[in-house]
């Protein structure tokens, strides 16, 4: 055996192998725990990264399920910060709580016919007459809601010359139930397949198509059927809500004849929005609703209910392109005997595509209006169909006249910019047959809120299923008692928030707005008797206060009210536009006419100018004087000058007008308290300077008003300057000299059915009512005496000024006189002459009479200044003064703060609220309850007599007015939340009543607010239309 | 001696090698337990934002309870229950894809887990929320530790642990029937070796 010896190179080798091999392992081990390491490290960035994103992702969802949370109950007015900054509540909430309001899209188009065969496809041929055979218009409903439409302006379904028939045809037929496409001998498909198309929709589609393919699917439905469809098919936006449409308000009756027709606003039936039924529920034709009774207790009216021929009258079927007829098969409306007489007005926006300016920019919009009866219509404010046009004037349809004939007109839509545009359209009926039918020429889309509440219907709403809204009912604010349907409470002014009305300021009270819950009667104060008519906007807004815009974006309804005994009273607040109001087209006045205390307050551009002036009128007066313009100077100072003030002087006063004064009269309501502070003044404007003078000199001294001189009055009427002599020492007077005296316990009239606290002021100056002697002729000298009554200063503008103070108060003016009339009757609210009365709450109504020896009342103004215990300056003429040209533009209104008697039990107040079809009633919350409404004169509480209190029910029901009275869901309760049951599901209607009560009653004299129930709160919950759901996608 | 420093080499390298594969596999055991953490979060999201409390066909309140949250512990950790029933077919508008989702979190052969069980809709209408126990119950995230859900209903009130104010099962009797505004799930898991680690996902439901 040979052994071989490693040579020295060869055991190098070797080792620098192993070295090798050594090095190759070692980097292999090496490697593993770097990998391992970056493993780890991997592991744990995947671990926060996924722990980061749900994080993020549950901030997101918390935050706005919180946002949603606590927008249904927080009080609106709370929700300052709008996300675009434009103050809007209405848009914080849409934003907060999309609730899917999208539009209906509505349009016709023209057929692109030579319709009047001159060769040439112009304008002409679209203003062809829809009755003939030339016409030129078609009716093309296309309804997002629904997914599919059916195109009626096809020619394919116009093929003969009775094709503006067959656009009728569809237009009056009751789509989009589609319940026929057969049309003449244009047979599209048949009527077997249509009742598939009609069955399969709403037995498996939840009455609703959301593509081509599931038409394809309808059993029967071959290619050459579809084909025949496909057309008429157009897909829309899948998960589109559908809303949009008009308000209808509808009155049961017409008073006047054509020459001088009018609603009977006091036969209003109620409203509703018209788009598709059931609210938010696609399909289905336009619904509405009408009662038998104002109060909505009566037996519903409704196209059921006039199946039988015997029934009068005869059904109304009011279709999505607002098409009424009486008859509810398609083209040809039966001529009966039984007649209608109604009154219908559309409300709304509509959207401008385009800019419309005669200068040439825009085409202008061109609708044509076909209708029996009477109809106008105004957009953006403008009467594009003038009063009297077709709204008086005798025409067919008018009795008289055929009941078949109809009129029509055309009119254009000219200088208007792009954008949502107020539009009005008002219909009357009177024993004909009830047609109207609206057509245009361009698409455009309605929808029933405001401009600035509009949601494009381009913007994707994401998600959303059902809709918890909530509906606040009542609100304290100072001594008011204010009724927020909505809880849209609006300051003028970012940043401020009052629980009363502050300088400057106004709070916004925006009835019957919200589509969500219509809030259309006052429950116990008689249902349905307060409603608002205000103003369309007239802008620009208003430097001073700049709530036009406010205004303008709700108020864009006209309800008339009525103000009952103890249940309302009305305040307004007087807005201002820019524009002088020229009043010079004015009806004139007609005379005061003496009527029973139902009055409506109107905002209206009576004389047509253009703007608003705030009217009057009492309900009868409806039939031969719309509206009388309150602030209007040549109907309002039309008052002869004579009548007014007399002629006659000290020495030899005028004897014709010995019994024409007047007087103001300031009336506590019997159970309301005392009130605390009246004051009366008189001053004049100084025509060296244009200065008001707080005249003083001649009537109170400034410096000590309202001050502790008991000198203020009589000492400046000292003996016989004073026409009635030194003012007695009764409490008037005293409380006159010392305004915040009581005067507890003195009655000043009890033939007059007052209260314990009456004030008569100006007496003094005017009247004398202390029966120690006859009244005293009033003349002009006596009302402008010079400075300390020493002589007369005729070219003084003679002023009488009152302020109201405390804000339990409330006054009635009861001026006698043929120029402003006298009441006889008693003191009602609003009573004779449709004086308005409002809230005694820091106001001041100024009355000026011009200077010289014959007077006229010039202006009613508005100061909006709080008045502390100083008249202050900055008097606002609410007509046109010359220095602050304005003209109303809107008016508020207060609910009255319930009645107190002390007893235990007072009135209680309820509310009616209508979702607009069934939902889940769920929660009756209120935050604050009237703990504590009871103080002493210093706004201190009074111990031991705080027990004010309040049952709260809650009631639901099918009908209108579903009793609150057998469901206490709380009682005594001073603040919380009510959860109703399941017994409440499903049900279109609720009310909530509130008794309240003061369990002690006291008579010293405390300063006793009464308990008043804030931000009432009833959520609701919609049916579900769909569900949606979001895609977790990466990286969302 | 070189070949003693060799072995010694060798040594620390076989050290290192185990070491390191040992971290490799934790890191990707890890992973997977987020991972199904990460599964578990979606399909509780998914399920959640179809949770209906109203038949979608009739638009009525569905029957009974259709939302429940059981508040309950295991081991003294939160092992909570949820069962709703979910419209998961958005697209469609009648009634056949309602189906009753159950979550739990269970113990098995002593890991645990959340898990996912569903119950469909048949021709007896909507299913209900109790399982038959013919189910069977996914497992969604394993060597969890923990489930604790928790709702923000009405306004006032935060995240409540519970749904239930008395009752065991619990609902509250108030909003039977109704649908939290959102809920709050923490799940913690554990993998061997490791640290425990929680997440947390809020959902909110579509309600306005």
């Amino acid at each position: 055996m040979t052994r071989r010896t490693l040579k020295h190179s060869e055991k190098g080798f070797a080792l620098i192998f192993a070295v090798i091999i050594l090095g190759i392992v070692g980097s292999y081990v090496m490697y593993l725990p770097l990998a391992g390491r970056y493993a780890s490290v991997l592991s744990k960035d995947y671990f926060y990264g996924s722990r980061a994103r749900y994080l993020a992702e549950s901030g997101i969802d918390g935050t706005i399920a919180r946002i949603r949370r606590d927008v249904t109950r927080m009080p609106l007015v709370q929700l300052r910060v709008d996300g675009n900054g434009n103050g809007s509540w209405a848009e914080d909430v849409d934003e907060l709580t999309p609730r899917g309001v999208l539009d209906q899209n509505y349009s016709t188009r023209r057929d692109g016919l030579d319709q009047d065969g001159d060769g040439q496809i112009d304008e002409a041929d679209e203003t062809q007459n829809i009755g003939g055979a030339q016409e030129g218009f078609f009716t093309v409903v296309r309804d997002l809601g629904r997914g599919i439409d059916l195109n009626l302006s096809s020619p394919d379904v116009a093929l003969n010359s009775t094709r503006a028939n067959n656009a009728l045809r569809y237009a009056l037929a009751r789509f989009p139930e589609i319940n026929e496409i057969n049309i003449g001998a244009d047979s599209l498909v048949s009527g077997g397949i249509v009742d598939a198309i009609i069955s399969y929709r709403n037995n498996e589609l939840g009455g609703r198509f959301h593509s081509i393919e599931e038409l394809k699917a309808v059993p029967g439905m071959t290619n050459a059927i579809y084909n025949r469809l496909k057309d008429f098919v157009t897909v829309t936006t899948p998960d589109t809500v559908v809303g949009g449409g008009l308000i209808a308000h509808y009155y049961n009756n017409i008073t006047g004849t054509p020459s001088n027709a009018q609603f009977d606003y006091n036969s209003y039936a109620g409203s509703v929005i018209e788009k598709g039924a059931g609210g938010f529920k696609r399909g289905g034709s336009f619904a509405f609703y009408m009662y038998n009774a104002t109060d909505f207790e009566g037996t519903q009216v409704t196209p059921a209910s006039f199946t039988a021929a015997s029934v009068n009258p005869r059904p109304i079927t009011l279709t999505r392109q607002g098409v009424l007829t009486n008859d509810a098969s398609p083209g040809n409306p039966v001529v009966t005997t039984t007649q209608l007489t109604f009154g219908v007005r559309w409300e709304g926006f509509i959207f401008v595509p385009e800019d419309r300016f005669t200068s040439g920019q825009g085409a202008p919009m061109t609708f044509r209006v076909i209708a029996t009866g009477g109809a106008r219509m105004k957009i953006g404010g403008q009467a594009l169909v003038r009063t009297n046009d077709f709204w008086n004037s005798a025409h067919n349809g008018a009795p008289g006249y055929s009941s078949t004939d109809y009129f029509q007109f055309s009119t254009s839509l000219n200088d208007f910019s792009s954008g949502w545009q107020p539009i009005e359209i008002e219909y009357w009926c009177n024993n004909s047959i009830p047609v109207f039918i609206l057509l245009w020429n361009e698409g455009f889309r309605l929808r029933p809120g405001s401009a600035n509440d509009h949601t494009d219907p381009d913007v994707d709403m994401g998600e959303q299923t059902q809709s918890i809204a909530s509906a606040q009912l009542g609100y304290k604010a100072g001594s008011f008692y204010e009724i927020r349907s909505t809880g849209i409470v609006r300051n003028n002014v970012g940043g401020i928030e009052s629980q009363k009305t502050l300088t400057g300021r106004f709070r916004l009270y925006d009835f019957f707005h919200d589509t969500l819950v219509r809030d259309f009667s006052q429950g116990s104060f008689s249902a349905g008797q307060i409603s608002l008519r205000d103003s369309y906007p007239v802008g620009p807004s208003n430097a001073d206060n700049n709530v036009n815009e406010e205004f303008s974006r709700t108020s864009p309804y006209r309800r008339n009210y009525h103000t009952i005994h103890n249940a309302v009273k009305i305040g307004y607040w007087a807005n201002f536009d820019d524009l002088a109001d020229d009043f010079s087209s004015s009806t004139g006045f007609g005379g005061w006419k003496a009527r029973n205390a139902e009055t409506t307050l109107a905002l209206s551009d009576i004389d047509g100018d253009g703007d608003r002036e705030l009217a009057i009128t009492s309900t009868d007066d409806m039939t031969t004087d719309p509206y009388i313009p309150f602030f209007d100077a040549s109907a309002f100072l039309s008052i002869p000058a004579a009548d007014l003030v007399g002629t006659g002087s000290a020495a030899s006063p005028d004897s014709a007008y010995n019994y024409r004064y007047f007087y103001w009269r300031f009336r506590e309501h019997a159970n309301r308290g005392p009130m605390d502070r009246i004051a009366g003044l008189a001053g004049g404007i100084d025509p060296s300077d244009g200065s008001w003078k707080n005249s003083v000199e001649d009537y109170a001294d400034p410096a000590v008003f309202p001050g502790t001189d008991t000198t203020n009055f009589s000492a400046d009427y000292p003996g016989s300057e004073s026409p009635d002599g030194p003012l007695t020492t009764t409490c008037v007077d005293t409380t006159l000299r010392a305004e915040d005296k009581n005067c507890t316990g003195t009655v000043a009239s009890s033939a007059n059915n007052d209260g314990p606290h009456s004030y008569w002021v100006g007496q003094p100056f005017f009247r004398r009512t202390d029966g120690t002697g006859a009244d005293r002729p009033f003349y002009t000298e006596q009302f402008g005496p010079g400075p300390n009554g020493t002589s007369n200063k005729p070219n003084y503008k003679r002023h009488v000024q009152f302020r109201f103070l405390n804000g339990r108060g409330h006054v009635n003016f009861n001026p006698g006189g043929p120029g402003l009339g006298y009441n006889t009757a008693g003191y009602e609210w609003l009573a004779v002459n449709s004086r308005p009365s409002f809230s005694a709450l820091d106001y001041m109504f100024w009355f000026q009479l011009p200077g010289g020896s014959t007077g006229g009342m010039a202006y009613l103004g508005l100061c909006d200044n709080a008045l502390n215990n100083n008249v202050t300056l900055g008097y606002r003429s609410l007509g046109n003064e010359a220095a602050y040209p304005r003209a109303i533009d809107s008016i508020r209104i207060f609910p009255a703060i319930p009645d107190q008697s002390g007893a235990q039990t007072t009135p209680f107040t309820s509310r009616n609220l209508d979702a607009g079809e069934n939902v889940t009633w769920g929660v009756i919350s209120w935050s604050k309850l009237p703990s504590g409404t009871w103080t002493d004169s210093g706004g201190n509480s009074v111990s031991g007599y705080q027990f004010s209190g309040v049952d709260l029910s809650f009631g639901t029901g099918a009908g209108a007015n579903p009793s609150a009275a057998t469901s206490l869901t709380a009682s005594n309760a001073r603040g919380g939340r009510a959860l109703l049951g399941s017994s409440f599901d499903a049900t279109r209607y609720a009310r909530y009543r509130a008794d309240f009560y003061v369990n002690t009653y006291n008579s010293i004299n405390v300063n006793m607010d009464p308990p008043l129930l804030e931000e009432v709160t009833v959520t609701y919950m919609r049916p579900v239309d769909r569900v949606y759901m979001r895609e977790a996608v990466e990286g969302d | 001696m070189v070949f003693g420093v060799m072995s010694i080499l060798a040594g620390l390298l076989a050290v290192m090698a185990d070491s390191g594969m040992r971290a490799y596999r934790n890191a990707r055991r890890e992973h997977e337990i987020v991972r199904g953490v990460s599964l578990a979060f979606e399909m509780l999201r998914r399920d959640l934002l179809g949770a209906i409390d109203r038949d979608p066909a009739t638009g009525n309140a569905i029957a009974g309870v259709n939302f429940i949250g059981i508040d309950q512990t295991s081991s003294g950790r939160p092992a909570d229950q949820l069962r709703f029933i979910v419209f998961t077919s958005p697209e469609a508008a009648g009634r056949g894809d309602m189906t009753s989702i159950n979550y739990r979190f269970e113990t098995v052969n002593g890991v645990g887990r959340l898990s996912r069980a569903f119950r469909a809709m048949t021709s007896a209408g909507i299913p209900p929320l109790n399982l038959t126990g013919q189910e069977t119950f996914e497992p969604l995230a394993v060597n969890a530790t923990s489930f604790n859900v928790e709702y923000m209903e009405n306004a006032g009130d935060n995240f409540q642990t519970s749904l239930a104010s008395s009752s065991p099962d619990a609902y509250n009797a108030a909003t039977e029937g109704k649908l939290p505004r959102a809920v709050r799930m923490t799940v913690t898991v554990q993998p061997p070796d490791s640290k425990e680690r929680s997440f947390t996902q809020t959902v909110m439901f579509p309600l306005d």
